[in-house]
């Protein structure tokens, strides 16, 4: 079975782009910024970017497209091509279990934002009306106990979301299967081609809109001020330089193994190099300039610079489902406006699932010879029931997002890196990211992928298991364990399907 | 805007849209870019 390929080079950068632009460009960059010196965090912020992102992005690309060529998508059996040893597939395994267990809970949260898309535009919302004469905290009141309503999540054991967040989840899983379905040209590349350009406008108009907002508490342009102020005492913060580093990463969706995956469906020639890149840049656009523009400028022309403060504190879901559709409300057109905000993070959100879904979609098709189709139902068989343990149990959400959205997408980064550049070797390693290239890497990234790019992500490694593991660990109600026990059963089962997926190819 | 704010947002933005620009010159201006490569199989 031939594997497929990407129709267009500029369908490959969107993909790409749109695999990196997520929720997080517009929710967790503003947040982050807020929180750790303003201006200040983007000079660890691009030098992060130097040293980390921008090499490892490479280095996944190239990995990919080496795997591609020779028929393997995903990191067990491509980490096998790199070192003999019966160690690696265990390791690659690592390269399924957190893209599995991200989307698993991500799709759900996607859906949400589908859910507030149609909440806002069919009036389900508190409006105007609702909410005469009430300010700050009580103006967000009624938005966060619609959110509580909406998802369940009640502190209690067990969430009861309603049945509109079910159907919204339920219609969110088919979307994204209809279009893994449709294959990565028919798909994913043409998903991209609507969706990234639509992200674009969407978020430029929402700028431009908040950008002229001007209340009694405030103006958008105190927000920026806000947002952009440089703090100099946090310049040499270790922790700002952490949470810097640690954004760079998300943002480019690095150690989710999708990056791989996209680019196991490149040509033996084709350029990395510079199409890397432009996705990067495309991501970046979104982050740094649009990103930074929506809702911390908002909130604060709304609620003040000091609440906005409070609000960026309170972390991004209540910048993104309570604070900004209460801002929505209180403007004309605010059912509109509150639409095109939900609308942009539902785009953001799908072009990401289905980026990470396709590695486990990709293992069952090239290990085991399975149909796109067939590839596709037997992932969603065993993503749904892992889906609603985050729907239903408490704490779960939390506890995959630490382990498989944080923790081990270090881990596997740095594994990366090692068998790429250090088992493989250096030489082998740079010829191949270089094949084809519109342009060359710049020899100075050469040593800074070999020995920078390591070492920095082994202090964030070491950092986090110093300063959050310990915090994480001492959670131990029965929810957490059980939470920890499904996530040990999903790696034991891709441990397994690994074994069997060798076992299958030594057979020939 | 207050000055040292206007300049780490010029700063900021200025480094990615010259990125994203280069990027995406180079991109447009390379012929192999100029027709769709690959295939759909």
């Amino acid at each position: 079975m031939k594997r497929e390929h990407w129709g267009s080079r500029i369908g490959l950068i969107l993909a790409m782009a749109g695999n990196a632009v997520g929720l997080g460009n517009f929710l967790r960059f503003p947040t982050q910024a807020a929180q750790n010196g303003g201006g200040i965090f983007m000079i660890p912020y691009m030098i992060s970017m130097i040293v980390i992102a921008i090499p490892l992005m490479w280095i996944e690309w190239g990995i990919g497209r080496y795997g591609g060529v020779r028929g393997h998508g995903t990191t067990p059996a491509i980490f096998k091509l790199f070192w003999n040893h019966p160690l690696a597939k265990y390791l690659g395994v690592l390269g399924l279990f957190i893209p599995f267990v991200v989307v698993a809970y991500y799709v759900y949260i996607e859906s949400w934002t589908l859910g507030y898309a149609w909440m806002s535009i069919s009036g389900m919302l508190p409006d105007q009306a609702q909410l005469a004469g009430l300010a700050g905290d009580a103006r967000l009141k009624p938005f966060k106990e619609v959110l509580a309503g909406y998802t369940g999540m009640n502190g209690e054991a067990i969430y009861k979301p309603s049945l509109m967040a079910y159907g919204f989840f339920a219609f969110t899983m088919l979307l994204n299967i209809w279009i893994l379905i449709k294959g990565i040209s028919g798909g994913i590349e043409k998903l991209a081609k609507v969706a990234m350009p639509a992200l674009f406008v969407m978020a430029i108009v929402l700028m431009v809109r908040v950008i002229t907002l001007e209340t009694p508490q405030g103006t958008a342009i105190e927000g920026l001020n806000f947002l952009w102020a440089p703090d100099w005492s946090q310049f040499l913060n270790p922790k700002v330089w952490l949470a810097a580093a640690g954004q760079v990463f998300f943002t480019l969706s690095l150690g989710f193994g999708a990056i791989i995956t996209y680019a196991s469906y490149l040509n033996k020639n084709d350029d990395l190099v510079l199409s890397g890149l432009s996705a990067a840049s495309l991501n970046e656009l979104a982050e740094v300039v649009l990103g930074g523009s929506i809702a911390i400028p908002a909130a604060a022309a709304f609620f003040g610079v000091v609440a906005a403060q409070e609000i960026a504190s309170s972390g991004a879901f209540n910048l993104a489902f309570v604070s900004l559709p209460a801002i929505f409300s209180s403007i004309p057109l605010g059912s509109f406006f509150g639409f095109v905000w939900f609308l942009l993070l539902f785009f953001a959100g799908l072009t990401s699932s289905v980026a990470i879904t396709q590695p486990v979609v990709s293992f069952f098709e090239d290990e085991f010879k399975l149909s796109r189709t067939l590839s596709v139902m037997a992932t969603m068989a065993l993503l749904l029931p892992i889906s609603h343990v985050a729907i239903f149990l408490g704490n779960a959400l939390d506890e995959m997002d630490f382990w498989a959205g944080t923790f081990f997408l270090v881990v596997l980064a740095l594994i990366e890196v090692v068998m790429f550049l250090w088992i493989f070797g250096m030489k082998k390693a740079w010829e191949e990211m270089n094949r084809g290239g519109i342009i060359t890497i710049p020899a100075f990234f050469r040593p800074i992928m070999q020995y920078v790019t390591p070492a920095f992500l082994s202090i964030i490694l070491v950092w986090w298991c110093m300063d959050i593991l310990p915090n994480v660990l001492k959670n131990s109600e029965w929810t957490h364990w059980i939470a920890r026990e499904v996530l040990i059963g999903i790696f034991a089962t891709f441990a397994f399907l690994a074994f069997l997926a060798e076992k299958r190819r030594k057979r020939g | 805007m207050k000055g040292d704010a206007l300049l780490f947002m010029l700063l900021s933005w200025g480094i990615v849209l010259t990125l994203t620009t280069y990027c995406f010159s180079k991109l447009f201006n390379n012929k192999q870019c100029q027709r769709p490569k690959g295939e759909r199989r």
